[in-house]
């Protein structure tokens, strides 16, 4: 990979990657200074902020995994800090417990709707209300809302990532409007440090090829017009989010013809190889831990301030080698070893799955910034499609929340809801990161009480 | 307007509608024939009336909405080569498409474009510009020799504007608009100082335009709405016609046709449907993007076997897969025009080397035809390696995919979601580990929520347990003989030979090609006020001994193809 000097590493693949030394490099050793409140982090302009006020973004994520827990061996004896860690959440919490905060008794009610087992939890969490079918997505998803906020100036709203090659994301601008997700680390390298990818410092000259690509879509826009007056309203609707789309890709653009900021951290990453897509469970974890660490190189050199990571979809398929069952179907048909008090086969997954959720904070807490890491400066909301997959369960849905936010988290606790919904937890995010809603969600799902012990 | 057809299921009408709970277990439900709620007396798929009216004679019915489609990704990657020809190689887009009642073409009418989507879209117009106008096929597209290749040359780019623009927006342009696309194309000449990349900035619009990305649906303009609708403008009629037959967007002599009222008049619209059908190697495009939707043969290419277990089935092995089942119904349907009920037990396909292995034949020559022996298992599209292999998990076959894909792709059926709450330790304890998939899904049929619908589901996805999961033929699984008896709404069968046997007769086969060739004309699901016009079209299907093209034309001319209720409107 090209350091800010032009030399090239490879990517490090361990649990923790450890940059500190290129960080370190550049700056002689010294640390970056934070001299700015959060919120003025937040709508900073590109560059300006950075560069001439070390002011480090805070940024959110969303982090998915298919399949749920075993409630028995997940939920807390103990609430609030220091929480006890049955053996599932201590997979998921170990040497990170003060930075992750666990959610349990939340739950997701459906409105009088079918439940579409392990669909419909998540949907009503990102959605903030029950879907009518199993491609039914019920409006835009909450990540959106944030991204709205604070991903104005960066050159990606936001990065959507599956690593079982999946290529459509979590994430949706509505109904008809779901994501397209990046399935593999090289695609996610070719979309952030391939063409377009600037590292600053240098001499900064405008590609006027972009130029052209702007006026491109300007005249795009204009000549669209024509369109609108012969719609009905539902394809109004339609249009305004294409509108918007070509919106957000003229930002991109003007971000690309203005110079950019010199960021200590950022640096160009090596290529990763070209590999076919696989539900092999070598394949998903090695590709998701792949994408995790070029996801935090992308996050330092501030090319995107919002992500998702899926990591395996619902009914995932993922399956050791040689063995003729995935997960999912394994959940089902592998009885409760109740000598063990859980499903021995199954568990291997999860075990596997909290793994990689580890890596994932491990790659931002390898990277300094300021006077702690990345991880310091982030939210991630975690989260599943069903309490125990065994049973498609509505109730208790797993979550947890993630990094400091740069001080605006108080981490390291365990929180009941009481059956409260899990929009709580989503509006909680949201106003965290400055989206105005004060109140979220349809029906039973609807809430204005997000959760205050999670906040500093 | 004629009392409808009422929608008496044969032996559907057993499966009536039940609530999802425990001790009133789900049941599978016929598809209702319309998108509004239907009356009592309605359950769906059902036998024709023999009072109905010629299909063409209906033109007092109401049809549905009009709302512009997005163009699925496989549309956008056939209109792209419709324009700069087949051997284009186009980055497909990475948007999602949405699959609604079974159909991308129908989801389409809810697509819309995403952030990243646009991003995907940008790419891959960017990559067609410079492929198009590299240096070794520029002259395709471009009639006139620019004055220098470093300037621009607005009437050279004029030429380019006048031929290409109206094939890719699906409509005539005004002089305002031509000119604009040359204003276009001079200003990035001279910033780039390269005339041609100027051209690749005017072709990269063109593909970004709403007006390509979506297929739009207006009314004939000063049309008034009567009995039955507003007839669509000539432009959308075009591009409907066009995408249904071909799969691709107006060529020149529709987009003429459309422009000069030729299409406003039926017999004028009358032999553009009959130059469409008889276009054969545009026709079988547009068969075969209609049977890869109708059985999400673009999913193939996403199927994911254990290797270990399976390596005979290669990617390549896959794309065989998908193209033998197309090849077999072309040349079933097309070439032969040969009845569709025989699709599930003719013993003709093709075979390649790589598919040889998975099928136990020798196969000396590539796409050679090949007869399956009478008596076998081996007997129409349901025995092939793409409909075993897609609907199976990564390493076991699945009863349940397959029952369930049959019941919703081939006969029309709903399948409600599995219930909540059920844990099977607890209904059915031993079982799950049992040798073969009958004993397995055991527990299904002692679970009353679940009974329901898997009394019905699992026999049909276990006619075909011979199959493993990418299709070899078995006797045995785990050592122990699989049995594949079984009954489909009413009929027994003692094997997969008798179950193909079953099918091919059941009305509800080709009354579900019927609805499905519908939707996937107009776009949309079927409303309530064409009821009468879908009999009609099932009365139709059979008169001609249910060959396809027919049934398209047929489709083309009606009422329903041609008219709409108006631009749909946002629920609020």
């Amino acid at each position: 990979m090209k350091t800010p000097t032009g030399t090239k590493t490879p990517i490090v693949l361990q649990r923790r990657i450890d940059r500190r030394r290129v960080l370190k490099g550049m700056l002689g050793g010294a640390a970056v200074s934070v001299g700015m409140p959060l919120f003025d982090c937040l709508f900073d302009g590109r560059g300006e902020a950075l560069a001439q006020t070390g002011a480090i973004p805070v940024r959110f994520g969303t982090w998915f995994w298919g399949c749920g827990v075993n409630p028995r061996r997940w939920v807390p004896a103990a609430d609030g800090t220091g929480y006890d860690t049955p053996p599932e959440l201590a997979m998921a919490v170990e040497g990170f417990q003060d930075r992750i905060s666990v959610l349990t008794g939340f739950d997701t009610p459906l409105n009088g709707r079918n439940n579409y087992p392990h669909y419909s939890p998540p949907m009503v969490t990102l959605t903030g209300d029950s879907p009518t079918s199993l491609e039914h997505i019920p409006r835009a998803t909450f990540d959106v809302e944030i991204a709205n906020v604070v991903g104005t100036s960066t050159r990606f709203r936001t990065l959507d990532l599956t690593a079982d090659g999946r290529q459509a994301a979590w994430s949706a601008q509505g109904a008809g409007a779901r994501a397209p997700a990046m399935g593999t680390a090289l695609a996610l390298y070719q979309r952030v440090f391939g063409e377009g990818f600037q590292l600053g410092g240098g001499e900064f000259v405008p590609d006027p090829r972009v130029m052209v690509r702007r006026s491109v879509l300007s005249a795009v826009l204009e000549q669209s017009r024509r369109l609108e007056s012969t719609l009905g309203s539902a394809d109004r609707a339609r249009l305004d989010q294409y509108y918007t789309s070509v919106r957000q890709l003229e930002n991109q653009l003007d971000v690309l013809l203005t110079e950019p900021p010199e960021l200590p951290g950022c640096f160009e990453p090596e290529a990763p190889r070209e590999a076919e897509p696989s539900l092999r469970l070598d394949f998903v974890t090695r590709n998701h831990n792949l994408l995790a660490d070029l996801l935090a190189v992308a996050l330092t050199c501030d090319q995107t301030r919002v992500f998702n990571l899926n990591l395996w979809r619902l009914f995932t398929d993922v399956h050791f080698d040689g063995e003729d069952v995935g997960y999912h179907q394994l959940t089902h048909d592998e009885r409760v070893d109740e000598s063990l008090g859980y499903q021995p086969l199954s568990q291997r997954f999860f075990v596997r799955a909290m793994e990689c959720w580890r890596h994932l904070l491990g790659a931002l807490d390898g990277i300094e910034e300021g006077d702690g890491t990345l991880l310091d400066r982030v939210a991630i909301f975690a989260h599943s499609g069903t309490e125990f997959p065994k049973e498609h369960g509505t109730t208790n849905i797993p979550m947890m929340v993630a990094g400091r936010a740069g001080g605006r988290l108080v981490p390291g606790r365990h929180i009941r809801g009481g059956g409260s919904p899990t929009t709580r937890a989503t509006l909680t995010m949201q106003q965290l990161f400055g989206v105005p809603v004060s109140s979220w969600g349809t029906g039973d799902a609807e809430t204005s009480a997000p959760i205050g012990d999670l906040l500093a | 307007m004629r009392h409808a057809t009422p929608w008496v299921g044969v032996a559907l009408a057993a499966l009536a509608l039940a609530a999802c709970e425990e001790g009133e277990p789900p049941t599978l439900t016929p598809a209702p024939p319309v998108s509004e709620p239907a009356p009592a007396e309605d359950v769906g798929v059902g036998a024709t009336d023999p009072d109905v009216r010629p299909a063409l004679e209906i033109t007092d019915i109401t049809p549905g909405a009009a709302s512009m489609r997005r163009l699925t990704r496989a549309q956008y990657v056939a209109s792209v080569q419709a324009v700069f020809g087949d051997d284009l190689e186009v980055l497909p887009p990475t948007e999602v498409d949405l699959r609604v009642d079974g159909l991308l073409t129908v989801g389409a009418r809810e697509t819309t474009v995403t952030p990243a989507g646009f991003e995907g879209y940008e790419a891959s117009a960017r990559q067609v510009a410079a492929d198009v106008l590299a240096r070794i096929r520029r002259e395709r597209v471009l009639s006139c020799t620019p004055a220098a290749d470093d300037a621009r040359d607005d009437a050279c780019a004029a030429e380019l504007v006048e031929s290409v623009a109206p094939l890719l927006l699906r409509r005539t342009l005004s002089p305002e608009e031509q000119s604009a696309y040359v204003a276009l194309a001079g200003a990035a000449a001279d910033t780039l100082g390269d005339f041609h990349a100027g051209l690749g900035a005017v072709i990269t619009a063109w593909l970004l335009s709403p007006e390509f990305l979506f297929i739009r649906e207006g009314v004939r303009p000063g049309a008034a709405e009567g009995a039955g609708g507003v007839p669509l403008d000539a432009q959308s009629l075009a591009a409907r016609l066009s995408y249904f037959l071909w799969a691709r967007g107006p060529d020149r002599a529709l987009l003429e046709a459309a422009a000069s009222g030729v299409l406003d008049d039926d017999v004028g619209y009358r032999a553009e449907v009959e130059r469409l059908l008889d276009d054969e190697a545009r026709l079988e495009q547009g068969v075969r993007a209609l049977f890869t939707d109708l059985y999400d043969l673009d999913e193939l290419s996403h199927v994911k076997k254990d290797p270990v277990a399976f390596p005979q089935l290669t990617s390549g092995a896959l794309e065989d897969a998908r193209e033998q089942t197309l090849r077999t119904i072309v040349d079933h349907l097309l070439v032969r025009g040969a009845d569709y009920r025989d699709l599930f037990t003719t013993r003709r396909t093709f075979l390649t080397r790589r598919l040889g292995p998975i099928y136990d034949v020798p196969v000396a020559e590539d796409w050679a035809v090949h007869e399956w022996r009478a008596g076998g298992a081996r007997a129409g599209i349901l025995s092939q390696v793409s409909f075993l292999a897609l609907n199976a998990r990564t390493s076991r076959s699945s009863p349940v995919l397959r029952g369930e894909f049959l019941l919703d792709k081939i006969l029309c059926q709903t399948i409600p979601p599995p219930p909540a709450d059920v844990n099977f330790d607890a209904v059915a304890p031993g079982d799950v580990n049992a040798p073969t998939a009958r004993e397995r899904l055991g527990v299904h049929r002692v679970t009353p929520s679940c009974a329901g619908c898997h009394d019905v589901l699992d026999p049909i996805g276990l006619a075909f347990e011979n199959f493993d999961a990418i299709g070899r033929f078995r006797l045995q699984e785990n050592g122990e003989d699989i049995l594949t008896y079984g009954e489909i709404q009413g009929v027994p069968y003692d094997d997969v030979r008798g179950f193909h046997a079953a099918l091919r007769d059941l009305p509800s086969l080709t009354q579900c090609l019927v609805r499905k060739l519908y939707m996937h004309g107009v776009g949309r699901l079927p409303v309530r006020g064409e009821r009468e016009l879908l009999a009609a079209l099932d009365q139709s299907f059979a008169e001609a001994d249910y060959a396809l093209v027919p049934l398209m034309r047929t489709i083309a001319l009606s009422h329903g193809f041609r008219a709409t209720a108006g631009p749909a409107e946002a629920t609020p």
